[in-house]
């Protein structure tokens, strides 16, 4: 079993980012078909596995030449670069504004939402005729500021505030720290870290995995904080 | 070479949306009233881009401002976004096509009049009247009736 496939079709190199607001994307150079079956064409939705990792999302795009696939994965439906038309509320909930434009994009908000970013009212809100992501970075920007929202693994939206749990990420070698980047690198047979965690004293804003013949690694953004943990030896 | 400058621009546009998610929110949109009840107005902004509003407020400039339209002759406005808030949006510079009936200083105490107004006078308000020749003899007793025959084009009413 490969460490990183599409539909259980391996990849012969790619990089998955996982932001802590917006979506995810991974990125993947397979075969175009094997024993498994032939890997997704641009619109249909797909499994992503990274170690022990799952992530739900859609091929965006891809090209074919020579037999080998370049392709474009992002997590949820693939919805949200979807044009949307303009819609005004009156006497409504976040919520409803969130679920009716998910819906008009396939996407499905996630129940570990926010309750309360998701029960505020709204006395009239307008949404304007534009790319389903910009609506939902508009509503979010001005319903809970300083919070956030991003695609899931399991391919649903989720909305919130920030709380950095620890990562539950079993065990991980630490490759290097880069303090002028509030950057890590590990390798982790399990890299189930994600961003919104904490790790090594640190709040995870970005994780990136990669995957190349023989060696995988991940890299860890951190927001702009000291590492208490590194930085005291104790990483 | 067109194509690349194209996805170049692509790109700068996503960007600058990225950071500017707000920004259509800073704009005036141009647009037609639908309906009205009471101070409220339904609205149609000409831009595709934006929806149409219901019960929208009407900001005038001045306090005490009151408007009728006639949306049988498509009057038009302007949209704006409050506090550049999506939840904001309220109107303002009404045009004078299909604008009906305009009442300013609605709070206000003292009334104004207009050229062309008829007045009419009691005689219990006359401190004064003096009679060219010494007066009538004869006849009812008549307020007399007038008009207005000129006004200033400016008007103070608080």
């Amino acid at each position: 079993m490969a460490y990183l496939e599409v539909n259980g079709i391996p990849c012969v190199r790619g990089r998955l980012i996982l932001p802590l607001s917006g979506v995810w994307v991974a990125d993947v150079v397979a075969e175009a078909e094997n024993d498994v079956g032939v890997f997704p064409t641009p619109g249909a939705s797909c499994t992503v596995t990274f170690g022990t990792q799952s992530f739900q999302g859609t091929v965006r795009r891809s090209s074919n030449p020579f037999g080998t696939v370049f392709a474009r994965l992002v997590g949820g439906a693939g919805g949200l670069p979807m044009d949307l038309e303009a819609k005004a509320y009156q006497n409504t909930t976040v919520e409803n504004v969130l679920n009716d434009l998910l819906g008009d994009c396939g996407e499905v908000l996630a129940d570990s939402s926010d309750q309360s970013v998701l029960t505020q009212p709204l006395a009239s809100w307008a949404r304007l005729a534009s790319p389903a992501w910009q609506s939902l970075a508009v509503l979010m920007a001005w319903v809970n500021p300083g919070g956030n929202w991003r695609v899931l693994p399991n391919g649903q939206v989720w909305v919130g505030n920030e709380t950095y749990p620890p990562t539950t990420m079993e065990s991980a070698e630490l490759l290097g720290y880069f303090p002028h980047l509030l950057e890590a690198e590990i390798f982790s047979d399990t890299p189930s870290i994600q961003p919104g965690q904490s790790y090594l004293g640190g709040q995870i804003s970005l994780v990136t995995h990669f995957a190349e013949p023989g060696t995988i690694k991940s890299q860890i953004q951190f927001n702009d904080q000291q590492l208490s943990n590194v930085e005291d030896g104790n990483g | 070479m067109a194509d690349s400058s194209g996805r170049l621009q692509d790109a700068e546009n996503a960007i600058i949306l990225q950071a500017l998610p707000g920004v259509d929110f800073l704009a005036l949109y141009p647009g037609v009233i639908i309906s009205q009840s009471g101070q409220l107005f339904d609205f149609q902004p000409d831009s595709p881009k934006l929806p149409g509003f219901k019960n929208l407020k009407f900001y005038s400039g001045s306090p005490g401002v009151k408007i009728t339209v006639d949306p049988s002759q498509s009057p038009r406005a302007v949209l704006f976004f409050e506090g550049g808030s999506p939840a904001g949006a309220a109107l303002a510079f009404f045009s004078f096509a299909g604008l009906s009936l305009l009442q300013l200083g609605v709070n206000a105490t003292q009334g104004a009049a207009r050229v062309g107004d008829p007045v009419s006078i009691a005689l219990s308000d006359l401190t004064q009247f003096v009679w060219p020749g010494g007066p009538p003899t004869g006849g009812p007793v008549v307020a007399p009736q007038t008009k207005i025959s000129a006004g200033s084009t400016q008007i103070q009413i608080a």
